[in-house]
């Protein structure tokens, strides 16, 4: 049987059970517009806003569950350096074994830290003094005292 | 080309802010893109003021006495009297595990009796514990001459990467 399509038609209504050709080629060429991915493909710059809920679903990428701050920091003459990082903008040195790490965007004040230390011999590290746009990272010996050793620093959960 | 301007601060010890080269701008200055970076800086940590530029060079090379760096006249040098209290802390904490081992052999001595001989061991004590009153360290001018007085055949290695 062939169906006439009708002059006047609503978006969303799906009309004797009949997608139109024209349909069709405008869904297609929408598909084409937005690059949907395919197996394969390489995504760049991509925003992801989900916030997760309560019960997370496995496997699924949440803006919650992003690394928001990421940073190697090295001591080799006289002030650290960054080896490599991912949103920081800049490090005080605020003597031995006391260095604060600045993000170069803010992040929310409910985010999570990671740290460790870059040496095969038990020695301490903290985190402390976090705010939305730093956090201060100390090293220490077993005696306690402030030490200058390599270290890594990460942050979940702070994107606003 | 290794960004080497760094904004300091005064501070016991002096502060630095170490920009991350990876964001400086396009065609960004030195002046500049320090500038915009030390102004997050401080914006992050309000204590951070009247900061001063100073190119990496100009710094101490090491950070052997980093606690006893001082910001005067726009620049950063090493306070003696600071360094030499950092050197007598080194000096308190690595022989305090030695005058422990001592003590102990000072008592095994006590046992001997009449054979014993503690106080020998009392005299090595004793060396030991007059070490941070060596007269060099007061007398010592620079870091580099603090660096040197390290007693290696008492103490083991020094802690001075210097």
């Amino acid at each position: 049987m062939a169906y006439t399509e009708p002059t006047t038609q609503t978006n969303g209504t799906l009309i004797d059970a009949t997608i139109y050709n024209r349909d069709l080629v405008d869904n297609i060429s929408y598909l084409n517009a937005n690059k949907l991915a395919k197996s394969g493909d390489t995504l760049t710059d991509v925003s992801v806003s989900g916030v997760a809920p309560s019960t997370p679903t496995a496997g699924t990428l949440y803006r919650d569950s992003l690394l928001s701050v990421w940073v190697s920091v090295s001591y080799s003459g006289g002030t650290p350096s960054i080896v490599d990082d991912y949103n920081v903008s800049s490090l005080t040195d605020n003597g031995n074994g006391h260095c604060q790490v600045n993000f170069a965007t803010s992040l929310n004040s409910t985010y999570a830290c990671m740290a460790t230390l870059d040496i095969s011999s038990p020695r301490l590290i903290a985190t402390v003094g976090d705010t939305t746009a730093k956090v201060e990272v100390q090293t220490f010996d077993l005696g306690g005292g402030n030490a200058d050793i390599n270290f890594y620093l990460g942050i979940v959960g702070g994107w606003q | 080309m290794a960004m080497s301007l760094m904004r300091v601060y005064a501070g016991t010890p002096a502060r630095v802010v170490v920009p991350n080269p990876r964001y400086r701008r396009d065609g960004e200055s030195d002046a500049d893109f320090l500038r915009r970076i030390a102004s997050q800086a401080e914006a992050a940590d309000p204590t951070l003021t009247a900061g001063v530029n100073v190119d990496s060079t100009a710094l101490p090379p090491d950070r052997d006495f980093r606690n006893a760096w001082r910001v005067g006249n726009g620049a950063v040098a090493i306070d003696l009297s600071a360094a030499r209290e950092i050197h007598r802390t080194h000096l308190r904490t690595a022989r305090a595990p030695k005058l422990a081992d001592l003590d102990a052999l000072y008592m095994r001595e006590l046992e001997r009796g009449p054979q014993g001989r503690p106080q020998d061991i009392a005299d090595q004590k004793q060396v030991l514990r007059d070490l941070p009153q060596d007269p060099n360290i007061e007398s010592a001018a620079t870091a580099s001459a603090l660096r040197a007085l390290w007693p290696a055949a008492l103490l083991g290695d020094t802690p001075y990467r210097g």
